[in-house]
């Protein structure tokens, strides 16, 4: 069932290899079709997560992949990935439904984001760190060349960036992942096997340096200061369905490394490490909030709230390693970062999406030169103000919960780093709502003529459509989904804490 | 003599009759059947490749008085050779098309692959001598084959005499060793080199690693590479780079393994060779505008990887099978490369960067396998140079040589960057007007690109019969 969900996007990209050219709505169509089955598949895993929150690993499969290596293709799912897995499938889903009608090599652009669900579906399943690593790696390539084939005038040093910080980051992680191979006998990647024995709990000088090549790998991918530079840049110049994946999956296999690997399989060095760590998390929430507020470009702005964003990631997982997974903060820190990985996804993966509408409607994306948005395309912003809102952790909507959340664990667990963290939330609500005040409200302004031009991409000439049925059906589900998990945040966050609760125990050794 | 030595070294001894008279029939070829010798050559491989076959599954044995394995290790070499050769022959084919020297190629192909077989199997000095020059001999008219190409004269000329210098240097390295142990036998060298001079040993040892490493384009022995890559026609740089280099690595292998069995120092001595050679050969990588050039110093860093497993063959199990399986993929992936750059040189008449430009638009096909080619070179998963980099690290960091495995990562990490400027040329830049599909249809170059790029991807995705089969040919012949 998993490797079905993981493997049928790569059959339908093989499968539209081969199509003839002409047929490029069957291209789109088997694209959209395979997606769809991946979403309605990971939509299962979570209903069978919040069912049975305690039930541990879902749908296990194991094949023997490399056993001279000691490694085997081992996959489950549980409450904390079946979340990712689903937010992945959702947001290729409606990544294919967005570009429905690009005509720029068409079945190239299918092709990679259907290998890319593949390489982020694998992440979220696999229970072996060299396959985990393996699959972490696949979702680089596509990403590379869609940023540098679909991308704007400097995409190609933006993909060149993307590639060379995450490939320099994941060697790092490598390293750590053979490190504690080589921690255990008989030599192992099976990661509940590396988990349970423990191996440096005892030897902090080499629990410390496997860490730290750890957190040099999944830094780069969250990203923290100061490994982030590669990410404005990539985020600005990927195309919109770029961006969404970018911001709202790739991102998440930072956070998701941490506390699926990291943290379980070296809780010692990673609570002697937790002040700094957690220092380096507030300065990423505080600066990415301050930069952000900074940027008059709206794509760059939502590009830089992710590094706030993720900074709160980081900081609900410090309160673990702070307090132990098993305390209640380290309990409540985690599934915060969780949920905000999820939270994160929806609201930035809309956010990413309506900064495309904006620019093929406009033009442009200066903050500065649009106003009005509210008596000229009301459904469009209202969609986007509730996003907005999500974003600056409006309580109701998701981002509230799981930002809750994270400041919950931190507090109990590392006090001042949560009072610092909050100077974060501070800066993004004003900025959140100076942009609603600047953009939203007033009479509409439109753009130059020059700049109309370029904006008709996508065959309109009139700035000022609102949402087309197919870009409602693009935004709505992302809301619907912040508004539910905000309203009704409780089976979710109890299947992700059956995951922590568990995750908590399999550290058999302690 | 007995007569099962005769037979175990039939595939040799029919190798030399065949590129003997193959060199003999190839002026009465010229012209229309020019194509004679080829086909000739790709008989004499597959009946070569059917002579091995009693070989497959016999126990490790010395033969001919002790001087000439017969192991796995060896039989895979052999193996690996006719491979190479196969896929260079295909590619030469139409790539001296109506060349003057186009008939003579795949005679000396066949007598230089002979020489890299018997060399990866000599065990002892004199005929390891003889099978490094006999390898060098054919391949100095291999790069030189393009007459009236000053690029390849000189390509030649650095060759020969950079060749025969280290050669001689070699030569009184095995001198000496002779003089410190009174054999010639690798073997029996390792019981004997116990008691002798440390300082002496290691100069010796330093000296004969010197006409290895020249095969190898160990650093600082590599300079001649580039150069040579550069100015040969792609298909005889590809051969350059896999034939040769490999045979003088096992034999690097054989004689670590056997004769400086004993002597402490030498892990440390080749881990610094290694670290040297990977990181110059990327550094210098960087900035090529030539592609074969490019790809020569990406070959020099491939070797660098190489000489990490060699560091540790004595101290963990894993080494010679993560040798091994970087070799298989290392044919696969690196081979074909220059094919492709083969390809495009006789499409737009040289091998620049620019000449890349939008292949992924004029030539898909071709510019996928590219980029899939240089995907694994750069060690990215799940492609076959990923899995082999994998064992590599790991054989490395459980020997003890954790530093070198940082550093390896590093460099893997900077390679990125040089395989990315071709796979970019290929993908975000415009073809120049008017270029047309470089894979024509008859290309049979087309088709070692094509089982290379199948066999990365293969050996890569499903590694487990490929690790098994490396495991089993790790078996040295032991007296």
């Amino acid at each position: 069932m998993i490797s079905f969900a993981i493997f049928l996007p790569l059959a339908a990209g093989l499968l539209i290899l081969v199509l003839p050219a002409r047929r490029a709505t069957l291209m789109r169509g088997v694209a959209l079709g395979a997606a769809l089955v991946t979403l309605g598949i990971s939509a299962l895993f979570v209903a069978d997560a919040i069912r049975a929150p305690l039930a541990g690993l879902q749908y296990t499969e194991r094949l023997d992949w490399l056993p001279p290596l000691g490694s085997s293709y081992a996959v489950g799912v549980d409450g904390l990935s079946a979340p990712l897995m689903a937010l992945t499938a959702l947001l290729t889903t409606l990544v294919f439904i967005y570009s429905w009608r690009m005509t720029v090599h068409v079945r190239a652009w299918l092709f990679l984001f259907l290998v890319l669900e593949t390489g982020l579906l694998g992440v979220f399943a696999i229970q072996d760190l060299l396959l985990f690593y393996l699959f972490f790696e696949v979702s680089l390539v596509p990403m590379y060349f869609i940023i540098g084939v679909w991308g704007d005038v400097s995409a190609k040093q933006a993909a060149l960036k993307f590639f060379l910080y995450t490939r320099a980051g994941s060697l790092a992680m490598l390293l750590g992942f053979l490190g504690l191979y080589l921690g255990v006998t008989p030599h192992t990647f099976d990661l509940a096997t590396i988990v349970a024995a423990q191996p440096y709990a005892k030897d902090a000088l080499a629990g410390g340096l496997i860490l730290l090549a750890l957190l040099l790998g999944f830094g780069v991918k969250l990203p923290i200061v100061p490994l982030h530079s590669w990410l404005p840049a990539a985020h600005v110049e990927a195309p919109t369905g770029g961006s969404v994946l970018l911001a709202g999956v790739l991102l998440k296999l930072g956070g998701y490394g941490l506390i699926r690997i990291a943290l379980p399989a070296l809780p010692g060095a990673f609570g002697a490490w937790a002040w700094p760590i957690g220092i380096v998390a507030v300065v990423s929430i505080v600066y990415g909030a301050a930069v952000a507020f900074a940027q008059s470009d709206l794509k760059r702005m939502i590009a830089f709230t992710s590094v706030n964003h993720m900074g709160y990631v980081l900081l609900g997982i410090v309160a673990a390693a702070a307090a132990g997974i098993a305390s209640a903060p380290g309990r409540i820190g985690l599934t915060g970062a969780t949920l905000q990985m999820v939270s994160h996804g929806l609201i930035t993966g809309g956010l990413f999406f309506a900064v495309g509408m904006l620019q093929d409607r406009a033009g442009i994306r200066i903050i500065a030169r649009i106003a009005g948005l509210w008596s000229a395309v009301p459904a469009y912003a209202t969609l986007v103000a509730i996003l907005f809102l999500g974003s600056l952790g409006l309580p109701a909507l998701s981002g509230f919960v799981s930002e809750f959340q994270v400041f919950a664990g931190a507090l109990g667990s590392v006090p001042p780093l949560a009072a610092v963290g909050l100077v974060g939330v501070g800066i993004t609500t004003a900025m959140f709502l100076v942009v609603l005040q600047r953009m939203f409200a007033g009479t509409p302004r439109l753009p130059e003529e020059g700049a109309l031009a370029a904006g008709t991409a996508h065959g309109r000439n009139l700035p000022w459509v609102d949402l087309g049925p197919r870009e409602l059906l693009v935004l709505v589900p992302l809301v619907g989904l912040v508004i539910l998990i905000g309203v009704l945040p409780g089976p979710l966050t109890s299947a992700i804490d059956g995951a922590m609760t568990l995750l908590a125990g399999s550290q058999a050794g302690r | 003599m007995p007569r099962e030595d005769i037979l175990g070294i039939a595939p040799e001894l029919w190798l030399l009759i065949a590129s003997m008279a193959l060199l003999v029939a190839a002026p009465f070829t010229r012209g229309r059947r020019e194509d004679a010798t080829t086909w000739g050559a790709i008989a004499s491989l597959i009946v070569a490749l059917v002579l091995t076959a009693p070989q497959f599954g016999a126990p490790p044995q010395r033969i001919f008085g002790d001087t000439y394995a017969l192991d796995p290790l060896a039989l895979f070499v052999k193996l690996f050779i006719i491979g190479a050769a196969l896929l260079v022959l295909l590619a030469t084919r139409d790539r001296f098309r109506g060349a003057t020297h186009a008939v003579t190629v795949p005679p000396l192909i066949l007598m230089s692959s002979l020489g890299a077989m018997a060399l990866a199997a000599s065990v002892d000095l004199v005929l390891i001598a003889l099978f490094l020059q006999v390898t060098a001999v054919a391949s100095y008219g291999l790069v030189g084959a393009y007459k009236r190409d000053p690029a390849a004269q000189e390509a030649t000329l650095k060759y020969f005499l950079f060749a025969g210098a280290t050669g001689a240097v070699m030569l009184y390295g095995m001198a000496l060793l002779y003089g410190l142990t009174g054999t010639l036998d690798t073997a029996a060298m390792a019981e004997r080199l116990r008691g002798a001079d440390g300082a002496a040993v290691l100069v010796a040892g330093a000296l004969i690693f010197t006409g290895f490493g020249f095969k190898i384009t160990a650093v600082p022995l590599h300079w001649w590479a580039p150069d040579a890559y550069e100015g040969a026609t792609a298909p005889i740089s590809g051969f350059l780079s896999v034939v040769p280099k490999v045979a003088a690595l096992t034999v690097l292998v054989r004689t670590l393994f056997t004769a400086f069995a004993a002597v402490p120092e030498w892990p440390l001595l080749l881990a610094l060779a290694a670290a040297l050679t990977m990181t110059l050969g990327n550094l210098f990588a960087l900035r090529q505008r030539s592609v074969k050039r490019l790809l020569g110093y990406s070959t020099i860093a491939q070797a660098g990887y190489l000489l990490i497993a060699v560091a540790v063959i004595r101290i963990d199990a894993l080494a010679i099978p993560a040798f091994v399986f970087y070799l298989l993929a290392y044919l696969a992936m690196n081979l074909p490369a220059f094919l492709v750059v083969s390809l495009v040189e006789r499409a737009t008449g040289d091998d620049h960067i620019e000449r890349f430009n939008g292949l992924g638009t004029t030539s898909p096909r071709l510019a996928a396998a590219m980029t899939i080619l240089l995907l694994s070179l750069a060690g990215i998963p799940p492609l076959a140079g990923f899995v082999g980099k994998v064992a590599l690290f790991i054989a490395a960091m459980s020997g003890g040589f954790t530093w070198l495995v940082v550093i390896a990562a590093i460099n893997t990490a900077i390679s990125i960057y040089y395989y990315l400027r071709v796979i970019a040329a290929m993908y975000f830049e415009r073809p120049a007007d008017g270029t047309a599909d470089v894979l024509p249809q008859s290309a049979s170059s087309a088709i070692g690109v094509l089982v290379g790029t199948a066999a990365t991807l293969v050996i890569g995705i499903f590694p487990l019969a490929f690790f098994t089969f490396s495991i089993a040919s790790a078996a040295i012949a032991a007296p």
